[in-house]
């Protein structure tokens, strides 16, 4: 198959005397579309701020374009789950999404460049025309579809979503899958979610996060498989399943 | 007022003139990193770093006067301790974390006190009272170049780092995947703030300083929709402030410190009951 662009090894994180993850081996390849699953504090989030170098494991090793995720982090755009932002903050859209460019050097400023992309991944998010407008006074949605569009910006070769679907209404979920529908084949994306009836449709793999980590192709998810991997959730999410909604 | 525009003119009284100047200067930095402070949430880490700049003043007094080390002095003392201040809330707040709260509450009272003891075993009197609360006849011709002096570090290094500390006050998790490194920051953007308040301490004091850095930008970030917008509309509060209060203090013969901090808390309350 592909190259490797994220390869974790016998990966263990633990936070206040309860294991997270224990013993997780995970490849994942380029292009590779998957979405990982699995019941709260599962360990979902865990994974994503490790790939992401937030976090230290205690043991095993990650390597993401074979270095330390720390090193490479800027490579990555990624939508959090939580935003730790103001919604007050007076800044304009266009400020937030050029954030996605910033670069370490001593002398960095952003030029036209920097604009012209943060523009085109506004565009992509459909948010162009509100570039100069204040990030508060948007409604949720469209802040997460700002968020988006940032994590876009960077030009990174992986994109993490972690549950971008939490807060925003049915329209912009179906905005959302199909703008990660257009990035599938260019982009490695990896996406935390509840929602169960987009998974096949969207992505190649699906990753069940429990502690361990099992991955499927999404051909052979079945019912049960998720039943076996959510434990005691397991009716409640396998009646989701069947209904193919999800959690809101 | 009048009388006030002619006692700026009369030769009998410079410190008037050197006072309004030196408060005039400082509000650009003041609305600057006020803006920071407030959109970042750290008033209460400028409040600590103000009242630890006691222990700084009063050392400097201490050295200059006792141990006769003539380029010590209240000045140079506020600045060293508002250095120490700022490396020891950084440390704080990346490595004590859910304990930076006692940390900042140690630091305030610890170094107040460490600042009276050492203004008590200073030969001669020492008011504390000017230091805590402001006397503008502190200020003198040479504090002019030390505010302006200050006035360009500041204003060059927030220009020169502006994306970034946006970047950090908005999301710091953020800047940290750019490869931003946020430590380095945000003890930079402490050590400014700290700069900013040894400014302005001996015209409003160390208890009041941290109204007239945080009241101007919050009242500016109750209309701006731009952080320059707020920077911009806080300096011209924090000028307005400043030049009514030294004013109306003039007129009605009270102290300028407390007039200027009422006048800006009126303003601040009013303004957050229109915007509500």
């Amino acid at each position: 198959m592909n190259e490797a662009v994220i390869d974790m090894v016998g990966l263990s994180f633990s936070h206040a005397a309860s294991t997270i993850l224990d013993g997780v081996n995970l490849t994942i390849f380029k292009n590779d579309a998957i979405c990982l699953v699995g019941p709260n504090g599962g360990g979902k989030t865990t994974l994503v701020k490790l790939i992401l170098g937030l976090l230290k494991p205690d043991s095993g090793t990650i390597r993401v374009f074979g270095k330390a995720p720390c090193e490479v982090s800027s490579k990555i755009g990624y939508v959090p789950q939580h935003a730790s932002y103001d919604p007050k903050f007076p800044i304009s859209v266009l400020d937030v999404v050029l954030m996605g460019r910033l670069r370490p050097a001593l002398f960095f400023r952003y030029g036209q460049k920097e604009r012209e992309r943060a523009r085109t991944a506004l565009a992509k998010v459909g948010l162009d025309d509100c570039a100069a407008r204040p990030f508060a006074a948007l409604s949720g949605g469209q802040r997460q579809r700002v968020l988006i569009a940032r994590a876009l910006a960077g030009d990174g070769e992986i994109l993490i979503l972690d549950e971008p679907t939490a807060n925003i209404d049915q329209e912009t979920t179906e905005r959302l899958y199909e703008l990660l529908r257009s990035c599938t084949g260019s982009l490695t994306i990896i996406m935390v979610t509840h929602d169960l009836g987009v998974v096949s449709s969207l992505f190649t793999r699906v990753a069940c996060v429990n502690r361990r980590v099992a991955t499927h192709p999404t051909s052979e998810l079945t019912g049960k498989m998720l039943a076996e991997m959510y434990g005691d959730d397991a009716l409640l999410i396998h009646h989701d399943h069947c209904c193919g909604g999800g959690h809101a | 007022m009048l009388e006030f525009f002619s006692a700026l003119t009369d030769p009998q009284t410079p410190f008037l003139r050197y006072a309004l100047l030196a408060g005039l200067l400082s509000a650009i930095p003041f609305g600057i990193i006020g803006s920071y402070v407030v959109v970042r949430r750290i008033s209460s880490l400028a409040g600590a770093i103000s009242h630890c700049l006691l222990a700084g003043i009063g050392g400097g007094l201490y050295l200059q006067q006792a141990k006769g080390l003539s380029w010590c002095g209240p000045v140079s003392g506020a600045l060293v301790v508002a250095i120490l201040a700022a490396a020891a809330l950084t440390l704080a707040h990346f490595q004590a974390g859910q304990r930076e709260d006692s940390v900042i509450a140690a630091l305030w009272s610890a170094g107040m006190a460490v600042g009276l003891l050492f203004l008590a075993i200073t030969p001669g009197y020492t008011d504390p009272m000017s230091y805590l609360f402001g006397n503008i006849l502190l200020i003198g011709k040479s504090d002019i170049y030390f505010v302006l002096a200050l006035d360009v570090i500041v204003l060059g290094l927030a220009a020169f780092f502006h994306p970034r500390f946006l970047a950090l006050c908005f999301d710091d998790e953020y800047a940290r995947l750019r490869g931003l490194s946020i430590k380095l920051l945000y003890f930079m953007l402490l050590c400014l703030t700290a700069l900013t308040i040894v400014l302005l301490v001996r015209v409003v004091g160390i208890v009041m300083v941290i109204a007239l850095l945080t009241l101007p930008a919050a009242i500016a970030g109750n209309f701006a929709a731009s952080i320059t917008g707020m920077m911009a509309g806080a300096v011209v509060a924090c000028a307005l402030f400043i030049f009514c209060g030294m004013a109306a203090s003039y007129a009605l013969d009270l102290p300028t410190g407390p007039v200027i901090i009422c006048i800006a808390a009126a303003v601040y309350l009013v303004s957050s009951l229109k915007k509500s």
